[in-house]
């Protein structure tokens, strides 16, 4: 059951039922009234009536008793042969125009005389009124004069309308004069005060009474009609005056609900609790609306931050790759905005490094590519490792040889970026040992040799190529000739320019090896041999068919001497044999 | 007609009012045997009540009837104007004329049926029933 419709019962209920236990009570008390009020009429009218006919008896009484004390009663002893007694019964009867007859009997009750001249039986006679009559002369009883009375007589005073009617009830059975036995009657009675076996009853016909109150009622039940319907009206008029805020306030949560639409409001039309309920609603609704959009604005810039956090991950992951590409230092300052990726250059004096492979081509012709590949990326990836420990701007391999340069885009100066590279060259080639051991562990015995040239000069250090596909590099003669000191140099040497030389020679002790004269150059140049430390001196390398032993005394503790002359003298013995 | 018949009756009687035609009658069971003139006369006066322990009730005959008038004449002695005087004056005394009956036949039978009754009636009329107790 709808909320509305359980008001509108409850408004009805509390209305009409109300209404209509009152009208009904109206009904039922004026019918009661009606019955009670007619009671107390007709009784009224009754004890009128009977006290008429009372005193219309009380009347015959006395003009019997006076006709009996006349001295013409007498006239019982000579047995009325003179009809003086008849005439005057004949003439009474006449004056009290009654219905009925007098008689007179002598005290042997013998009929004397009557106010009619039938004769008739004795016992037929009713004594209605009896009255003695007593002699003129001597006071005894010479008979009794005998009214036979007819309850006719009480008609006269009967008022009998269409709807009201009297009789007579004698000793509770016999009825008289009854015009109409009604079905449906109202019934007073009362006894004669001198003749109680009379009754008199008035009875009232009910039926004209309720076909009036049929009429009255038609008419009663019209009225509730019109005014339960009347009152029907107006509790819908008003339940629905009660109950449209709270539809309109489900319609606005339906709407708010299915639209969305957080910006609705509902007409506040009262200011009741409903009312105040709409505005708590209104109040509801657009504070939710806020919290909304915070909420929007929120998750917007949420997403937001997620997308360029994604972004910049992207960008770090993608620059990590693409550090792998380019050098850290150029790396560094592309990153940090120090180098625009505009095609432009500066010249410079750097330090340019050159190394490669001795034979590396020869080398390669009797490998697999899978195993070249191995070894040539695990001799790069030691090198630049190195390079870079040392601050070097790898600008390039080609194929097994490394190009590289100190000085730009980080500079600790001329002289400190030569030291820089003279340092990282002795590293490398001393790395080289550690590389031929682990190699010859995999199986290549064939050591490699690398040949290594610096020199020091003025370069164009910039980007170039074209604005699709540009390059970090340097260009200049000083690369030429650092390219043409390193494939002058001997396998395992490094080579270094006089310029280079000039910087070093008070860290590094160096040896003038050659004067070479390259392609392009006008003039000679004189290049110089890096001494190291002399490992080559200590270093024991034995590479005949079936051994090969290399020997690096550094590397030996006490043990492993021990362990390596056990090892030895087992050779020799087994070499004696 | 029945008027009629009782007036010529009346009249066939008044021819021989001379002779000793009536008599004064009494019921047969009292014992008064004879009354004088003089007592009758007390009776029918209401002056006397009583003859011996018997009481007496004297019965008169209509007043315009030519017997009561004779009875007045000759046993009261006094005309109707007299004896109209006098109970007129008996009347403040508290004593009313005897009661009347209107025919003779009624008073026969009024003496018949009432002890102590005494009235006056044409001697031929008189049979066993009645006690003659003076004639006139």
């Amino acid at each position: 059951m709808s909320f509305k419709l359980k008001t509108i019962l409850l408004v009805l209920s509390v209305s009409l039922i109300p209404y209509a236990i009152i009208m009904m009570l109206i009904g039922s008390t004026l019918k009661q009234e009606y019955t009670k009020n007619t009671l107390h009429e007709m009784n009224t009218q009754l004890k009128l009536n009977v006290e008429r006919i009372e005193q219309y008896l009380e009347t015959l009484n006395r003009d019997m008793n006076f006709m009996s004390r006349m001295d013409v009663m007498n006239d019982i002893y000579s047995k009325d042969i003179d009809k003086r007694i008849s005439y005057l019964l004949m003439e009474k009867k006449k004056d009290l125009e009654i219905e009925g007859d007098f008689y007179l009997f002598d005290k042997n009750s013998q009929l004397i005389a009557s106010s009619n001249n039938i004769e008739k039986n004795t016992a037929e006679i009713k004594k209605f009124i009896d009255v003695e009559i007593f002699s003129r002369f001597d006071n005894t009883k010479i008979g009794n004069l005998v009214l036979d009375f007819s309850f006719k007589n009480f008609t006269k005073f009967f008022s009998n309308t269409k709807s009201r009617n009297y009789y007579i009830v004698v000793d509770k059975k016999e009825t008289m004069f009854l015009v109409k036995k009604f079905s449906n009657s109202l019934k007073v009675k009362m006894p004669l005060k001198n003749n109680e076996h009379v009754e008199i009853v008035l009875q009232e016909d009910r039926e004209i009474f309720e076909q009036l109150l049929k009429e009255y009622e038609a008419w009663f039940f019209l009225t509730l009609f019109i005014g339960a319907l009347l009152i029907s009206l107006i509790s819908l008029y008003f339940s629905n005056r009660l109950i449209r805020p709270v539809i309109s306030l489900s319609k606005a949560a339906d709407i708010v609900t299915k639209k969305k639409d957080y910006s609705y409001q509902v007409e506040i039309s009262s200011n009741d609790e409903i009312g105040k309920l709409s505005q708590s609603f209104n109040t509801m609704i657009s504070s939710m609306s806020n919290v909304l959009d915070e909420l929007k604005t929120e998750s917007e810039n949420k997403i937001k931050l997620l997308q360029e956090q994604s972004k910049n991950e992207m960008l770090e992951d993608l620059s990590n790759k693409l550090s792998k590409y380019l050098s850290p230092q150029l790396y560094a300052s592309i990153f940090s905005g120090e180098q625009s990726a505009t095609l432009s250059s500066k010249r410079k004096k750097l330090t340019v490094f050159f190394s490669d492979i001795v034979d590396f081509t020869d080398t390669t012709d009797t490998m697999e590519s899978e195993d070249l590949s191995e070894l040539l990326n695990d001799y790069l990836n030691d090198m630049t490792q190195i390079a870079l420990k040392h601050g070097a701007t790898v600008d390039k391999y080609i194929g097994d040889s490394i190009m590289l340069f100190f000085g730009d885009p980080e500079s600790k100066g001329v002289k400190e970026d030569a030291i820089s590279c003279v340092v990282m060259a002795l590293e490398m080639q001393e790395h080289m040992y550690t590389l031929h051991k682990r190699w010859m562990e995999k199986g290549f015995t064939k050591p490699f040799k690398v040949r290594m040239g610096i020199h020091t000069g003025y370069c164009t250090v910039g980007n170039f190529g074209s604005e699709n596909r540009m390059e970090y590099t340097i260009i200049g003669s000083t690369v030429n000739l650092a390219s043409r000191i390193e494939s002058s140099a001997t396998p395992g040497k490094i080579f270094i320019s006089q310029e280079t030389q000039i910087l070093i020679k008070d860290d590094f002790e160096t040896k003038e090896e050659i004067k070479i004269t390259p392609k392009g150059f006008k003039r000679d140049v004189t290049l110089y041999s890096l001494q190291n430390k002399d490992q080559r001196s200590k270093e024991i390398i034995l590479d005949e068919k079936g051994i090969s032993v290399v020997y690096e005394p550094e590397l030996q503790d006490e043990k492993s001497k021990e362990d390596i002359k056990k090892t030895l003298e087992e050779f020799i013995a087994r070499l004696s044999v | 007609m029945k008027k009629f018949i009782i007036f010529m009756f009346l009249i066939s009687f008044s021819i021989n009012l001379n002779a000793s035609e009536y008599a004064v009658v009494v019921n047969k069971k009292s014992n008064i045997d004879n009354i004088s003139k003089k007592q009758l006369k007390k009776i029918f006066l209401k002056k006397q009540y009583y003859i011996g322990k018997q009481k007496v009730i004297a019965i008169n005959i209509s007043a315009n009837m030519p017997l009561r008038i004779y009875f007045e004449k000759s046993i009261l002695g006094m005309d109707r104007d007299r004896l109209n005087s006098f109970w007129t004056k008996q009347h403040f005394h508290g004593v009313s004329p005897p009661s009347t009956q209107s025919s003779i036949n009624s008073v026969k039978l009024f003496v018949q049926n009432v002890d102590g009754a005494i009235g006056y009636l044409p001697k031929n009329l008189i049979d066993d029933n009645l006690k003659v107790v003076y004639e006139f």
